[in-house]
């Protein structure tokens, strides 16, 4: 009898022990609902793309994930809660160029450990940034006209961006230090300000995202000069690169998806798989092909190294440049 | 004319019954909404923008607008009703709704609120129908120093808004101003006044500020004196609006909804400048100008009949420019790319369906938002008979919830706490809040506008009076800070005299 | 000797010079510049000198005008501290036992700062807001705030 119960209670014991095992493994994750915290305010890209890639990943692992906005401090605020969650994969959030390559050298501070960092789990989309000028006040029409120009005038020309630190005003320094010319940068407050002063004219140039830029130069209020990334943009077809005229200038802005650090590389894997699959159907191409970006889908490990190039690359600008550290 | 052919196309549009379903939803949810203190349209378009993804781009949108223009007549009920101006354009209708409410008109207070927000959202959508290109060439003539000078002439003109003394008015608004330094600096992005705090990176929170200072501070007050079971409000004495009423608001409602149209097309800040400017106006040409701040019924009608106004045309540099003119717009315009329609120059004429759609729904929105909330004001009405012993502790438990709510963090909770102190100090040294929180909505706007105009003229001065629009918006500002003063310095001078 | 007419704003004035030297103090580390160059800290800094020059006006037209004479107000610190207090407790708590638990003992506690509070009504209240407040913010507008937290066993996650 008691052999009987004791080969019953191990059984059981045993079982129990398999069925922990197999969680801490990753084989029934996610078994409930999944925190996707987006460090950004609702409505904006960021925002946008975690929401169309939490919708996705709800159908496929069969569990909710809820998206969080927890906007502040340029992405700080929702990083710092991102490290601070348990790194058990029931919460992950989201990361762009600004919040994970630029403000690690940006800040003096920063609420989480930048040496720990994040586990990443894959590159969602790139987004070029575009020059464009105010065509009234800048009679230019190529990029070398633009820094002939810029040349000539030292110090007469403003570019507006949407804060110190973002990588529409990094872009903007990256031209500044790969030409040499002299130009007063004008910060403002989010991008839709800036881009209105240029288009009034108030403003002479700047780098933006390309989905409104593109509007208005459609409209003829700003003539686009080149975009910022290596390749040319779908949304402007016509439009060089950067890099044609001054070579290795990119300057693109990024989106990706994060875990906490510590994350278990099987839970890591498994919701990087999913991202990537997400990713990679012709509907979510479309989607995000639409908003004037470049659907990625990278592994974790692409991600690691893009994120490493991507913050020395701005280490360099920000040092150059002489950003005061905030 | 083109412009029936085009109204003809829009309200084809919004009176699809499913149009017309979601308008009335966004209405109906944007009131209900408002009404809770603290959560305010941005946070409540924030929140129910997923909802929107599902359908097609004229209803998301007509809903999200629906939200937008039923939030702002929400907001003035509490204002109205317990002191709680849920966002910045009702702190001004709080001044003199709630003095009303507490000599027992709050209906005709609520009623005013309603019919001159009516009036002025319909003839602000005219408006929109009919010169939104020009009225958006206006708004691309605001560069930095015209700003700033139409920042000043605010200041100014906030002065207005304090009946006591004009020193204290001052020292208010300086205070206001520092305050609204807390946070990264725009122009260096050195953090000021952070203390190390993540949260602060981004400023001090208006909502959490005002309902700290409004609405907690009230409740300080009221319990510090708690003679009755229903504190301070007397008799609620006829809901409806008497042919006096009527006679006295014509006017402030018609000035109102001219200053609020042609404010509120100025991106950033422009459609909050409008009630505030319609209340010192008032002030000056009422002939009832010693019952303001007591519950003078022009005090309610201008300022809402502005802000209403003002949120109307607020839309004309988002639908004809593509550019956000302040949160709830940028919220639009990411429903908007969502949807795959990228706001643009060229909307009106790409979806001339979704552009004319909107417009005739904003004037239907209004028309049902106006015969959903006249029923209403006699139920808000009847809250006020609820014993205050048991409305304060819920007013508290929204307060906490509506600070949370705005960036779903306890931080502005806290702040929210601080400021029901700072307040409440205030109040025993006889200052009042309005100036303080007009000084801490412009301070941001004032600053960075002064330090990009010099920016851009590389700190050459004349700037500000080289432009004429500059210019004359500085020497309007003269010319009513001496209107200000004037009384003050007579009654000085006749005070010495009698002497 | 000057003799001070009007006492509370003689206060009011002295406050005003606080504000402005602690904002003074806490930006003596921010970049002033000159007024074609301005730093991060020369808006702060001219608005505390003006703030100062305001609050001495203040004090001395509180030394001449003598005030209107109002009266006297009764403190009542329990209600003061109760209130105040109440949405501290809220946001430390929110997190650990959930939406509707906070917000339960917060009303309980808050509803007696009115000296016309009683058990049963505010018990009464508090189910009422708890409910109304899981029901309209978790369900409604899926704020992401749990209703129950991890400190509630059984319920919590």
């Amino acid at each position: 009898m008691h052999l009987k119960r004791f080969i019953i209670l191990a059984a059981m014991a045993a079982s129990i022990c398999a069925v922990t095992a197999t969680a801490g493994r990753g084989q029934d994750y996610p078994s409930k609902t999944v925190t996707v915290i987006v460090p950004f305010a609702a409505g904006g890209n960021t925002d946008a793309f975690g929401r169309l890639v939490a919708e996705q990943l709800d159908k496929r692992l069969g569990q909710r994930f809820i998206v969080e906005n927890k906007p502040g401090a340029g992405g700080n605020v929702g990083l710092g809660e991102l490290a601070r969650a348990e790194p058990d994969g029931y919460t992950i959030g989201m990361g762009t160029v600004s919040s994970n390559a630029i403000n690690q050298n940006l800040f003096k501070t920063l609420p989480y450990d930048k040496a720990k960092g994040f586990a990443p789990l894959s590159l969602i989309a790139r987004m070029p940034n575009v020059l464009v000028v105010n065509p009234e006040k800048m009679p230019v029409n190529s990029v070398q006209e633009l820094i002939e120009l810029l040349k000539k005038e030292p110090g007469k020309h403003t570019y507006a961006s949407s804060g110190v630190g973002t990588s529409i005003h990094l872009a903007g320094e990256l031209l500044a230090t790969k030409t040499g010319v002299k130009i007063t940068h004008v910060p403002y407050k989010g991008s839709s300000q800036a881009i209105m002063d240029v288009v009034a004219g108030h403003i002479d140039f700047m780098f933006d995202n390309i989905p409104t830029a593109a509007q208005q130069v459609k409209a003829g209020k700003l003539r686009a000069l080149a975009v910022t990334s290596l390749d040319k943009a779908s949304l402007l077809p016509d439009v060089p690169t950067m890099d044609s005229v001054i070579p290795g200038f990119e300057a693109t802005s990024w989106h990706g998806i994060f875990a906490p650090p510590g994350t278990p590389p099987e839970i890591v894997e498994k919701l990087s798989q999913a991202v990537q699959a997400i990713l990679h159907e012709p509907a979510m191409k479309e989607k995000i092909e639409g908003m004037g970006a470049t659907p990625v889908g990278s592994t974790s490990e692409e991600f690691a190294t893009f994120i490493k190039g991507e913050t020395e690359k701005w280490a360099e600008v920000i040092k150059a440049a002489n950003v005061p550290l905030q | 004319m083109d412009i029936f052919s085009d109204l003809w196309l829009g309200a084809a549009t919004a009176f699809q019954p499913v149009n017309l379903a979601y308008g009335f939803i966004g209405c109906l949810l944007g009131t209900a909404i408002g009404v809770l203190p603290g959560l305010g349209p941005t946070a409540t378009i924030a929140m129910l923008l997923p909802i929107t993804f599902g359908l097609q781009p004229e209803a998301a949108l007509i809903m999200l607008a629906g939200i937008f223009y039923g939030a702002q007549y929400g907001g003035s009920t509490t204002a109205i009703l317990i002191n709680l101006p849920g966002e910045s354009s009702s702190v001004v209708t709080a001044i003199d709704g709630y003095q009303m409410a507490r000599r027992g008109r709050a209906g005709a207070a609520l009623a005013t609120a309603a019919l001159g927000s009516f009036f002025a959202g319909s003839v602000a959508t005219l408006l929109l129908a009919v010169a939104a290109p020009p009225l958006a060439a206006v708004a691309l003539e605001f560069g930095p120093a015209e700003y700033f000078s139409l920042m000043v002439l605010g200041l100014v003109a906030s002065v207005a808004l304090a009946s006591g003394s004009l020193l204290k008015a001052f020292a208010m608004i300086v205070f206001g101003l520092l305050l609204g330094s807390v946070g990264t600096d725009v122009e260096s992005g050195v953090p000021r006044y952070v203390f190390g705090i993540s949260q602060l990176y981004d400023g001090l929170n208006f909502v959490a500020v005002s309902m700290g200072i409004f609405g907690l501070c009230e409740i300080l007050r009221n319990l510090e004196n708690e003679h009755e079971r229903s504190v301070g409000v007397r008799k609620v004495t006829g809901l409806m609006l008497t042919r006096d009423d009527l006679r006295r608001i014509r006017g402030p409602v018609l000035r109102g909804t001219a200053l609020g149209s042609l404010l509120g097309v100025l991106p950033g800040g422009g459609a909050m400048l409008s009630s505030f400017a319609a209340y010192a106006l008032e002030k000056r040409v009422s002939p009832n100008r010693a019952e303001f701040g007591k519950g003078a019924i022009e005090g309610v009608a201008a300022p809402e009949a502005a802000n209403n106004a003002g949120a109307q045309t607020s839309f004309i540099p988002m639908l004809t420019l593509g550019i956000p003119g302040n949160p709830v717009m940028a919220l639009m315009v990411g429903a908007m790319i969502i949807q795959g329609i990228t706001p643009g120059p060229n909307v009106i004429s790409e979806e001339p369906a979704l552009f004319w759609g909107m417009i005739v729904s904003m004037w239907s929105g209004n028309l049902m938002l106006v015969i959903l909330n006249l029923p209403l004001i006699g139920l808000w009405v009847r809250m006020l008979t609820i014993p205050y012993h048991l409305l304060f502790p819920a007013i508290i438990g929204f307060c906490c919830i509506g600070a949370y709510s705005i960036n779903n963090s306890v931080f502005d909770v806290f702040i929210m706490s601080g400021f029901s102190v700072v307040g409440f100090a205030l109040f025993k040294l006889r200052f009042e809040p309005a100036p303080l929180l007009l000084g801490f909505i412009l301070g941001p706007m004032l600053e960075e506008n002064l330090r990009r105009a010099m920016l851009i003229s590389q700190g050459d001065p004349t700037i500000f009076v080289r432009s004429p629009l500059s210019l004359s918006l500085l020497v309007v500002a003269v010319l009513v800070l001496g209107l200000v003063l004037a009384p003050s310095i007579n009654r000085k001078r006749n005070e010495a005299f009698t002497e | 000797m000057l003799k001070i007419k009007n006492g509370r704003d003689f206060v009011g004035g002295v406050a005003m010079i606080v504000v402005s030297l602690l904002f003074i103090w806490f930006g003596r580390e921010l970049d002033v510049g000159n007024s074609s160059q301005m730093g991060p800290g020369y808006f702060p800094r001219m608005l505390s000198l003006l703030l100062i020059g305001i609050g001495v006006l203040i004090i001395v037209q509180a030394l001449v005008v003598a005030s209107e004479g109002e009266p006297d107000e009764t403190a009542n610190w329990k209600a003061y501290a109760l209130v105040i207090l109440a949405p501290i407790v809220f946001g430390l708590a929110l997190s650990r036992l959930g939406l509707a638990p906070t917000m339960f003992l917060m009303i309980v506690a808050v509803s007696f700062a009115s000296k016309y509070a009683g058990w049963r009504q505010s018990v009464a209240l508090a189910l009422f807001m708890a409910i109304c407040s899981v029901v309209l913010f978790t369900r409604l507008l899926s704020l992401p705030v749990n209703a129950f937290g991890p400190w509630i066993p059984f319920l919590g996650n």
